[in-house]
């Protein structure tokens, strides 16, 4: 897996008051099989250190704020019949609340099943996430 | 892949008849010590969709692959989404690691091997890039699980697909994989409680915990299949006939096939024709039901997207956050 394909994010996505990453947690089953697209499968090692530079990129600091944790449950890419399924699962902890699960499964048709399309899935899914971790984050900020 | 499908349909009429190589029937044990690798070939429950797209294209030609593709691509989409609840209720379960236990308990047999070898892989050795022949086991067991939920809701199946696989090397050097023998496997839970539009609901009911469970007991039946399978009674059916009135019934509940074993909530049968397969039933039915009683209880309240006939909306869109603690797989 090339990580630089997958970690970009919309530039639009940003935290709304201060959060501090307490930590990104790679819980998957596996970290050798991530899925794939016809022949092409793909492993992601360093799913972790994606995440936690999407979460720096969307303004969760090192130093000071409420404390953030993230899991990640799932990250893979699959197919059915003649859609691709990438999908991303989180749990997200912001400070001693009850954990949240974040899932991301932004299907869409398979055209020729090409390493490209791939990537696009799992960068799609992977920003679905992180939006929906922003969305969760922010709405703590009016508190 | 709507590319594949059109360049499909047009070269359908240029296909030439395919005889479908022999199986070998392989002595006993398989081996002594025979390589089985596990193919972790997914991560989540599936969902089964129907072939939409190929059946319509293939009577009505390029429009009809077409308009067959976009339907089958909205029909996996929303199925995609109704699975989500079940697929939130398991997820921290782990049927990979369910399956490799299963099969390290039980797979020692004399029918197919007293000290089988098992090793868990991505993928199968001979189809990784640059593998070569001096990296991987001449002859292997190359087991494939797979856990789905039927279209409908109405049946939740772990297959088990077995290729007796032997490996020769090409001239150049790449491997060239040749199934020696293909054995597929099932375990089904048809649900029979609630009417056919509540189903998915009803599964949701049944609760994360019971499910895990479910699957626990087929990865289980699933690798007694394969050890009796191989055994001598289990070759001596690879052949045979079923007849057309075979069934079995388990808990008021019939099923088509040759009644291979019994236990309380289940059964084996052989079904087919010519190579016969195995599949085992354990409906779940009222009484079987209610034993998950507390389970189902929590399951609704902690995952709200599960109220019967709630659309899910494919996450284009958001979805909606899901406390964790719905996550009550094993």
């Amino acid at each position: 897996m090339d990580s630089a394909r997958v970690a970009p994010l919309p530039v639009s996505l940003r935290v709304a008051c201060a959060y501090r990453l307490d930590g990104v947690e790679d819980a998957r089953e596996t970290v050798t099989a991530a899925g794939g697209l016809g022949t092409h499968a793909f492993a992601f090692p360093d799913a972790a250190d994606v995440v936690r530079g999407q979460l720096h990129e969307v303004g969760v600091s090192e130093h000071e704020g409420t404390p953030v944790r993230v899991r990640i449950l799932h990250l893979y890419l699959t197919q059915n019949t003649i859609t691709k399924v990438p999908v991303a699962v989180y749990q997200l902890r912001i400070g001693n609340d009850t954990p949240v699960l974040l899932r991301a499964q932004p299907t869409s048709g398979n055209w020729a099943g090409t390493q490209n399309e791939a990537y696009r899935a799992y960068a799609a899914a992977m920003q679905e996430a992180m939006r929906q971790v922003v969305v969760q984050l922010n709405a703590g900020c009016g508190a | 892949m709507f590319r594949r499908i059109l360049v499909a349909v047009a070269l359908v009429a240029a296909c030439s008849n395919v005889s479908a190589r022999k199986p070998a029937i392989p002595p006993t044990p398989v081996a002594q010590a025979l390589p089985v690798e596990l193919i972790r070939a997914q991560n989540e429950i599936g969902v089964q969709v129907p072939e939409t797209a190929a059946n319509v294209g293939m009577q009505f030609g390029l429009v009809g692959a077409l308009i067959g593709s976009a339907v089958q691509n909205q029909q996996a989409k929303n199925a995609e989404a109704r699975i989500v609840p079940l697929r939130n209720l398991l997820v921290e379960y782990r049927f990979n690691e369910k399956m490799e236990q299963a099969l390290r308990e039980r797979l020692p047999s004399a029918g197919l091997s007293p000290e089988p070898q098992l090793s868990v892989r991505a993928m199968r050795a001979d189809a990784e890039a640059g593998a070569t022949l001096d990296s991987m086991p001449a002859e292997a067991l190359v087991l494939v699980p797979r856990v789905a939920m039927d279209y409908d809701f109405g049946q939740l199946t772990v297959y088990l697909a077995a290729d007796l696989t032997k490996r020769t090397a090409k001239s150049n050097g790449v491997v060239k994989a040749t199934s020696q023998l293909f054995r597929s496997y099932s375990y089904s839970f048809p649900m029979h409680v609630g009417i056919p539009a509540q189903r998915d609901a009803k599964w949701v009911e049944l609760g994360g915990e019971r499910i895990a469970a479910l699957l626990d007991q087929a990865a289980a039946q699933l690798a007694d299949m394969v050890v009796f399978d191989f055994s001598a009674e289990g070759r001596a059916a690879w052949q045979g006939k079923v007849g057309n009135k075979d069934f079995v019934r388990v808990n008021g509940i019939g099923f088509a096939g040759r009644p291979i074993r019994q236990g309380d909530d289940w059964a084996w049968v052989h079904v087919g024709r010519g190579w016969l397969t195995i599949r085992g039933y354990h409906p779940i039915v009222a009484s079987t039901f209610a034993a998950a009683a507390p389970a189902a209880a929590e399951a609704p309240a902690a995952i709200p997207d599960a109220v019967p006939g709630q659309a899910i909306e494919p996450v284009d869109a958001a979805a909606p956050a899901v406390p964790a603690e719905a996550g009550a797989g094993a």
